[in-house]
């Protein structure tokens, strides 16, 4: 690699704010912040600690299906590990690393000080802190924590199990939700109301129209999670009978409500990263977005399709109308596909450097696209009668959660995280964790493509050892400890470069968007002096201003 | 881009067809079980083409990627052609993949109505799932047969298992109704699978067609043993049928 790491030659912006001295803060001064970076720092680096949990919770997962058999564990602490991975990656790793992103970048994409409720912002983090701590206290009580899968579907969670950690369960994730439904709140009214002047809608960044989808998705489908949360407790410590066939109540009722929320869920935790995607190919390429207005109708398309799609979870069930659900499914692939189409436009013909945040964005591409085609055919029923509760299910979402989440995080963590601190991560241990990550993914989760469509069933603590999936349990296991190398290099690659604190300066890549037009990392309430905005990219027409407009063929 | 295009069509099209050569030559399910059941042949047929679709796109995909990333990579700190888009071109792959989920649609709408379709039935049998294990009746038999309980990994021909016997090429009614929480009846070789949920009343039909002995599972996770709740199908002619009947009864199994 002949590019400097930290200085790129089409570097020319000039000084908009000028940089000042960092003033240490405590944890303490973090955690009582109302400044969205701090506040989004908190989110980022809490999301990694649970991330390291949720993970460590997958390894033991791995290790006790290495070999048929119960070599490690017993069923009960087998069913916690997948229960409690589950529900920390979805709501504890997935959910505060968008909003801890969303808190540090859109307002500085848009020109904007702070939140439009800087304080209403502190008591979201403080409600998913406390609602991840409530959860996680499950492990204190003499039962350990929840064990009824992620999903928690009724019976199973209301009358066959007891035990508080199953309570604290639910009340985590309903605290947690509050604070997330309240972050949408704030992160709404923040985009409308406080972008600069001259960034209308139809310049805002990608990631920031992908924040305010996402954010009414958040809007629309949080009460219900909570409302159905709710029912279930009442269910467990007071007697109703909401989710009870046997009293007139309906177990398939908690699904409805559960996958309500949960498949839009999906969306809201993989638009904003398709919104990173789509930040970093551009600037890597050095072209524009290509179909800027097709990115955000797709947008717009897939989170309103997202929430007519649910019960595609449910096609076994036997109580839903399959065909409809089925063609909403199908649907969601076309504006899914334009994305890819498009992002492969924007690297078309570009001038491509392959830095640390493109290569996990490459490794996202490839990833994605292959959870992408196994999707339409679990839209399927008829396919999916077969594959779903199989392996099959679990390698589909993990390609495109994982791949789609996980890559976009870390492609997003080497490219922002100079802008949030003001120096740079190591490029050599930053390309070498995208290639081994990339490599133990795709070792963990290709063979269960196989294990499924063989039929073994996921959430099973053993298997038998004459169902010929024996070696593909083997492969995945040691793709799993290769993933938990990349992890760690990651980890040294933090207090290496904290120690060699490389300067990053304000735009070390050659950005587009506002936020590389004020200093790393920007001054409280974020510009002293905001640049013209005449585009979408605001930083590229300060570094070219002989370019007057771009061009658009057909 | 239609320049580009024509730059590299002979490319593309000599990997998409050395692509297709490669999974036309022999016979190939990519990995999916062999159908013991009739209606399992068209969920092949629509496994296969649903394959077929997703290998030809990924190629075409991965390929116009790996393209652009060789070729367009950084040579010179020159401002490439700053592109915004193509409306021809987003439309071209707007209606594409459109077309192809529709027809997948089409299809797999024809493959489930066909599954899920009842007709008249030669053997039923009412299934109950408990915590964790099965109960297998045979109404028009009397005939009862429960599971014992399960150490893990018990193999598939372990007397522990609870087996189902079928007569081969009779169309065979499965009943399924949940004792306590949710369970999933899934037979691999049968290639569906169906929920039991307390409170609704599913119905699988089959026609099993390849005698042999197949592996069940529980495929909704149902508490503690879940990965214990495993049972045995054994597919048979109509003379072993009636004679295992027979045993049965006179076991006093009823």
């Amino acid at each position: 690699m002949t590019e400097p790491q930290h200085a790129h030659s089409d570097n020319v912006v000039a000084d908009v704010a000028t940089p000042r001295p960092l003033k240490r803060n405590s944890v303490v001064d973090y955690l009582v912040s109302t400044d969205h970076k701090q506040i989004g720092m908190v989110y980022i680096v809490s999301a990694f600690v649970f991330l390291l949990f949720g993970g460590l919770l997958a390894m033991g997962i791995r290790t006790e299906l290495a070999e048929p058999g119960l070599q490690f564990f017993g069923n009960e602490t087998y069913n916690q590990l997948f229960t409690m991975h589950g529900t920390i990656m979805v709501f504890f790793f997935a959910m505060p690393m968008l909003t801890g992103y969303a808190n540090v970048i859109f307002p500085l994409q848009i020109g904007a000080p702070d939140m439009a409720f800087p304080r209403l912002n502190a008591l979201s983090l403080w409600l998913f802190l406390g609602g991840g701590l409530v959860m996680l206290a499950g492990y204190v009580t003499s039962e350990g924590p929840a064990s009824f899968g992620w999903t928690g579907y009724a019976p199973l969670s209301t009358e066959y199990t007891g035990g508080t950690g199953g309570d604290l369960w639910m009340l985590g994730l309903a605290v947690s939700g509050v604070g997330t439904l309240l972050s949408g709140v704030n992160f709404i009214t923040t985009i409308i109301c406080l972008r600069a002047p001259g960034m209308t809608m139809f310049r805002m960044p990608i990631f920031t129209w992908n924040i305010l989808v996402t954010s009414f998705l958040i809007v629309i489908v949080f009460p219900p999670l909570t409302a159905a949360l709710a029912m279930m407790l009442l269910d467990r410590r007071l007697g109703t009978h909401f989710y009870d066939a046997t009293a007139g109540g309906s177990p398939i009722l908690w699904q409805h409500l559960f996958w309500f929320f949960g498949h839009p869920e999906v969306y809201i935790l993989i638009l904003p990263f398709f919104g990173v995607v789509t930040e970093i190919i551009p600037v890597f390429s050095r072209k524009p977005v290509f179909g800027y207005k097709a990115f955000v109708f797709a947008t717009l398309a897939i989170a309103a399709y997202s929430i007519t799609v649910w019960a595609h979870h449910m096609y076994s069930t036997g109580g839903i109308v399959i065909a409809y659900f089925s063609a909403t499914t199908l649907l969601i692939a076309v504006p899914t596909g334009v994305k890819v189409f498009n992002w492969i436009a924007t690297m078309w013909r570009g001038s491509i450097s392959l830095q640390t945040p493109m290569l996990f964005v490459v490794g996202f591409l490839i990833t994605f696209l292959m959870g992408g085609l196994t999707g339409p055919m679990l839209a399927v029923a008829a396919l999916d009668f077969h594959l779903t509760d199989t392996y099959f299910v679990v390698a589909h979402f993990h390609y495109v959660m994982v791949g789609g989440i996980f890559f976009a995080v870390f492609a997003g963590f080497y490219f922002w995280w100079p802008k949030m601190t003001g120096w740079m991560m190591n490029e050599t241990l930053g390309k070498w964790q995208a290639v081994i990550l990339f490599i133990g993914f795709n070792m963990t989760f290709f063979p269960q493509h196989l294990a499924g469509l063989r039929g073994m069933p996921r959430r099973y603590a053993d298997y038998q050892a004459d169902q010929g999936v024996n070696w593909l349990n083997m492969v995945s296991t040691i793709g799993a400890f290769v993933t938990l190398i990349a992890m760690l290099l990651f980890v040294v690659n933090l207090v290496v470069s904290r120690k060699q604190r490389v300067p990053a300066g304000n735009d070390p890549w050659g950005g587009n968007s506002l936020e590389w037009t004020t200093t790393s990392p920007a001054p409280h309430h974020n510009f002293d002096r905001l640049p013209p905005i005449r585009s979408e990219r605001p930083a590229f027409d300060l570094r070219h201003p002989e370019l007057h407009h771009t061009t658009r063929e057909g | 881009m239609s320049m580009g295009i024509k730059k590299f069509q002979k490319p593309l099209v000599a990997t998409l067809a050395a692509s297709s050569l490669l999974l036309t030559g022999c016979e190939q399910r990519f990995g999916l079980p062999e159908a013991a059941t009739e209606q399992g042949k068209s969920v092949t047929d629509l496994w296969l083409f649903c394959m077929y679709t997703a290998i030809a796109l990924g190629t075409l995909v991965f390929f116009l990627l790996f393209y652009s990333l060789i070729r367009h990579r950084r040579r010179n700190n020159d401002l490439p052609k700053q592109n915004e888009g193509n409306t021809k071109l987003e439309a071209f792959y707007t209606f594409i993949p459109f077309v192809l989920v529709a027809i997948l649609f089409g299809f797999g709408l024809k493959v489930q109505i066909e599954q899920t379709e009842l007709a008249k039935d030669d053997v039923r049998i009412n299934v109950t799932g408990f915590q964790w294990n099965w109960r297998f009746q045979y109404p028009d038999n009397g005939v009862t047969v429960v599971g014992g309980p399960q150490q893990a990994g018990d193999p598939t021909e372990s007397p522990n298992l609870a087996e189902i016997v079928l007569p081969v090429n009779k169309r065979a009614r499965f009943d399924l109704v949940a004792a306590d929480v949710n369970h999933s009846f899934f037979v691999p070789g049968f290639l569906t699978k169906r929920d039991l949920i307390p409170g609704i009343r599913n119905v699988i039909e089959v026609t099993p067609n390849k005698p042999g002995t197949y592996v069940g599972h529980c495929a909704e996770f149902c508490g503690l043993n879940h990965s214990q709740m495993n049972f045995r199908v054994r597919v048979v002619e109509q003379n072993e049928y009636d004679a295992w009947i027979e045993s049965k009864k006179s076991q006093g199994q009823v």
